[in-house]
């Protein structure tokens, strides 16, 4: 069975008798007929659902609400769907967010035109509140529609409570869904990070803008339910990128309208994506002006073609096979949190310029205050929960063969979390500044090295690897006790230098969550005097 | 991995009950992230514990932190007590007993709430002696505690000065060992989790934040944050040897935050007055000091902030550890 959608997103209505939109009164029509020439051309003369995800309108102005309709049926008209197979979501410029009270007192009286608004296209609703609702299109195929816009300030990405999302889950998705349903999810604001948004590098405090960061915890509770697809449909960004993360697609797609004399590096948008049993494929449709003005308002749709996202898998665990490498390979454990760690030291701050002394050999120019960024607990929770899956994926022997080894503070926060999940064993040690700067009851080994002898393998965690040096180090001093241990280690950054690749002797496997990052690192000898260019930072015990 | 869960170390057994915590229950079986919530795999854990357990002593769940269940995680629990032989008392999930309700569905499992004693009764209905449900359940946990942190006492070869402090002494109380240990570790979070608790409703506490500023407090302070949505933060480090590592936190100004300092053992608080300090530089006040153990009394410092400890240190290793301040 194969089913096609159509997602648009971000119409911004504003004048629809003016002059300066593509979907103004005398445009729209045209626009739209374009836009299925195109999609028509790719083998689609139809298409089974329409997904919206949010801003209709445009700063609040849902007194437009009457002519989106006339865009939408005429929409609906064209692609030959029913208004039954329309699924929308509200987004931030569809309620007057400016007036919303600090209370939330009135979110949902704002809200109430949008509310109106769709209720032609509700179809079989199932179950719904403020925060969702959830309909059926067909026997498997589900679409849950969320409000990322309750309960935030300044119109940015709202909180949602634990309450709100156990209902989600258990009272509606783990309810009606099984192993062989489809689930579509509107939600304007993304809700995970998409790396290769360049936007995000533009705006001071973007992913709070545009990231529904609050709802992770909803985010790490779908995607351990078992279904056939889970397919994200996202708005808001104005911006594009398809991706598959943990059997689930994501799909961001750029603005369909808005006021065309406002500068964008990012053309108008409509996407198809279609899904059989075997595959999900993509079909991009960008608006392009004919000159440099886009006043001239002449333009056509482009296809980019398509693009395969996700070959349909078996809903399943997907298991690493353990690495018999004696040098351990560098592997990303998650692309998603190294996204969220990269965004989290850029808009934070935490990455510092100066001369920090590694060792006697070597300086790191830079210096990430990891500390600050694990006190984030949704950042921590999904580190440990991705943490155990590689852990589970890699490591071969029994929990009571095993050992756990934090190394400092982030380390043994994680070592010692996990350790009760898996019911391991685990020590916490310091690793720099060569025990100089600690107890003697915080480095001494004697406990560690008697339980190795028993040992099979060896779990390290650590916050950081900048020169690898330190942990090779580590990692020798544990072989000496035990030569037939497999040992793995997991960071949450390892330093991304290309002159200098990271190799661990002796570790079967090298995991990382973050390997994007760079931290300069030079030889001493290389540079000026510390009279001249002082340590910031001594971890050699010298000073 | 094949992990080996032993269903004994997810609870204790005294003479006429068997006691476990939905909490520690969720932690084993889901991780920190779903802690709060009673899913079907710690529902698998508890059904462990009610099969492997003496059948004639009724088990006392505590569901205190847990906010929610997940629909099909009881199915199997009303199933193992449909013949209501046995008897399980849910105590602390008082605002949870729609939910038990909503989700027997056809069993024939009885259901029975006592408001007056915040319980919920499933399987056998007979009466409940809560003096003796309490009273049994915190003399054995009062003992793990002891115990488990007496045994960390180790004896140096000879008496020495201790780091951060001018305390000789001829040995420490070490809380890596209690952090090695999956099993000391849960259960031990857990009493600084209802002592932490009862600090900030004791005292009426809101901008609540947790700072820990050492290897062996970070772990406690971190998963204790996940426990109860609290923020915390993390100095590497103020102790036992002082050496700050985190540069950038003295400019960090953060007005009105009502810090709780978790900490393992207190000797001589140096560490706890340099935090005092450190937080009063930011615009903010250390509230509390909650640790595991302390020499020192709880008010030892009455004029600046409240010290909880889990256990006095005085009264724990019968008389080995040895503690004298350091005169020369």
């Amino acid at each position: 069975m194969s089913i096609s959608i159509l997602h648009i997103t971000d119409l911004h209505l504003n004048d629809f008798e003016g002059n300066s939109e593509l979907l103004r009164r005398r445009f729209f029509e045209e626009y739209i007929d374009k836009l299925f020439i195109k999609v028509k051309a790719d083998g689609y003369d139809k298409v089974d659902y329409i997904v919206l995800t949010g801003d209709f309108s445009d700063r609040g102005k849902t007194e437009n609400f009457g002519d989106v309709e006339k865009i939408i049926s005429y929409l609906a008209k064209t692609f030959g769907v029913n208004e039954a197979n329309i699924c929308c979501t509200i987004g931030n410029h569809d309620y007057k967010w400016k007036e919303e009270k600090a209370d939330f007192s009135n979110s949902v009286e704002l809200r109430q035109p949008f509310y109106d608004f769709i209720k032609k296209y509700e179809g079989t609703i199932l179950k719904s509140t403020h925060r969702y609702f959830f309909k059926q299109l067909t026997d498997k195929f589900f679409f849950l529609s969320l409000d990322s816009t309750l309960k935030s300030i300044d119109g940015n990405p709202g909180a949602i409570d634990d309450s709100e999302i156990d209902e989600v889950i258990v009272d509606v998705l783990k309810k009606y869904l099984d192993e062989d349903s489809t689930l579509l999810i509107g939600c304007h604001f993304p809700i995970i990070s998409y790396e290769n948004n360049f936007l995000a590098s533009q705006e001071p405090n973007w992913h709070e803008k545009h990231v529904w960061i609050k709802a992770s915890g909803l985010y790490d509770r779908i995607k351990n339910i078992k279904i056939k697809n889970t397919i994200w449909f996202h708005g808001d960004v104005h911006a594009s990128d398809q991706k598959e993360l943990e059997n689930a697609t994501f799909l961001l797609t750029g603005r369909f309208g808005g006021d065309i004399n406002k500068t964008s590096e990012f053309p108008r948008q409509a996407i198809v994506i279609n899904i059989d049993d075997e595959d999900q494929r993509v079909y991009t449709y960008n608006y392009r002006f004919s000159t440099h003005l886009a006043s001239a308002h002449i333009g056509e749709w482009e296809s980019s073609g398509s693009k395969s996202i996700r070959t349909v898998q078996p809903v399943s665990l997907i298991k690493q096979k353990p690495s018999e490498d004696v040098v351990g390979h560098l592997s990303i454990v998650n692309d998603e949190i190294e996204a969220q760690i990269m965004t989290t030291i850029s808009e934070n701050e935490l990455f510092k310029f100066g001369r920090f002394k590694t060792s006697y050999k070597h300086s790191s120019l830079g210096w990430i205050n990891v500390n600050k960024l694990m006190n984030s607990p949704a950042l921590l929770s999904r580190i440990t929960e991705k943490s155990f899956s590689h852990i589970d994926a890699n490591v071969t022997c029994s929990s009571s063969e095993c050992l756990f080894i934090g190394l400092e503070v982030i380390g043994g926060i994680i070592a010692s979390q996990l350790s009760v999940r898996t019911n391991t064993k685990n020590y916490i040690f310091p690793i720099r500044g060569n025990d100089k700067f600690y107890s003697s009851e915080e480095t001494n080994k004697e406990l560690l090295f008697a339980h190795l002898v028993n040992t099979l393998e060896v779990v390290i965690f650590i916050d950081v690897i900048s020169s690898g040096n330190t942990i090779a180090e580590f990692v020798q001093l544990l072989i000496s006790k035990n030569q037939k241990m497999k040992i793995h280690v997991i960071s949450i950054i390892s330093n991304n230098m290309k002159s200098m690749p990271i190799k661990i002797e002796g570790v079967t496997s090298y995991g990382t969550f973050c390997n994007k990052l760079k931290i300069p690192l030079v030889e001493n000898d290389n540079l000026p005097e510390e009279s001249i260019f002082p340590s910031t930072l001594d971890f050699t015990g010298q000073n | 991995m094949k992990i080996e869960h032993k269903v004994a170390e997810n609870c204790f057994v005294t003479t006429s009950y068997v006691y476990t915590r939905a909490q520690i229950l969720g932690w084993v079986a889901n991780g920190t992230s779903l802690i709060n919530i009673f899913e079907k795999k710690a529902s698998d854990l508890l059904l462990e514990i009610i099969r492997s357990s003496d059948k004639s002593k009724p088990l006392v769940v505590n569901f205190k932190g847990i906010t929610n269940i997940d629909e099909y995680a009881l199915d199997s629990i009303f199933s193992e007590l449909e013949d209501n032989k046995r008897q399980l008392i849910i105590v602390n999930g008082h605002g949870l007993a729609d939910t038990f309700l909503k989700f027997k569905k056809n069993s024939s499992c009885d259901i029975n709430t006592e408001s007056g004693n915040q319980s919920i009764i499933l399987g056998k209905n007979a009466p409940v002696n809560y003096d003796k449900v309490r009273s049994e359940g915190e003399e054995a946990l009062s003992i793990f505690l002891k115990s488990t942190l007496a045994a960390t006492f180790r004896e140096f070869d000879k008496e020495k000065r201790l780091c951060s402090t001018p305390i000789i002494a001829n040995g420490e109380f070490n809380s890596s060992e209690v952090i090695s240990n999956p099993f000391s570790f849960k259960w031990v979070v857990m009493f600084l989790s209802d002592e932490l608790e009862r600090i900030i409703q004791e005292n009426r506490l809101n901008n609540v934040k947790l700072l820990s500023a050492s290897l062996r407090g970070a772990p406690f302070a971190s998963v204790l944050g996940i426990i109860n949505h609290i923020e915390f933060e993390t100095i590497d480090h103020f102790g036992p040897k002082h050496k700050v590592f985190d540069l950038d936190f003295i400019h960090q100004q953060e007005r009105g935050i009502n810090y709780i300092y978790i900490g393992d053992f207190v000797f001589g608080g140096t560490e706890v007055k340099i935090a005092k300090t450190y937080v009063e530089m930011k615009g903010s006040r250390l509230d509390h000091t909650l640790v595991l153990g302390s020499l020192l009394s709880k008010d030892a410092f009455e004029n600046d902030f409240t010290l909880s400890s889990l256990v006095d240190l005085n009264d724990l290793s019968n008389g080995k550890a040895e503690f004298k301040l350091f005169t020369k």
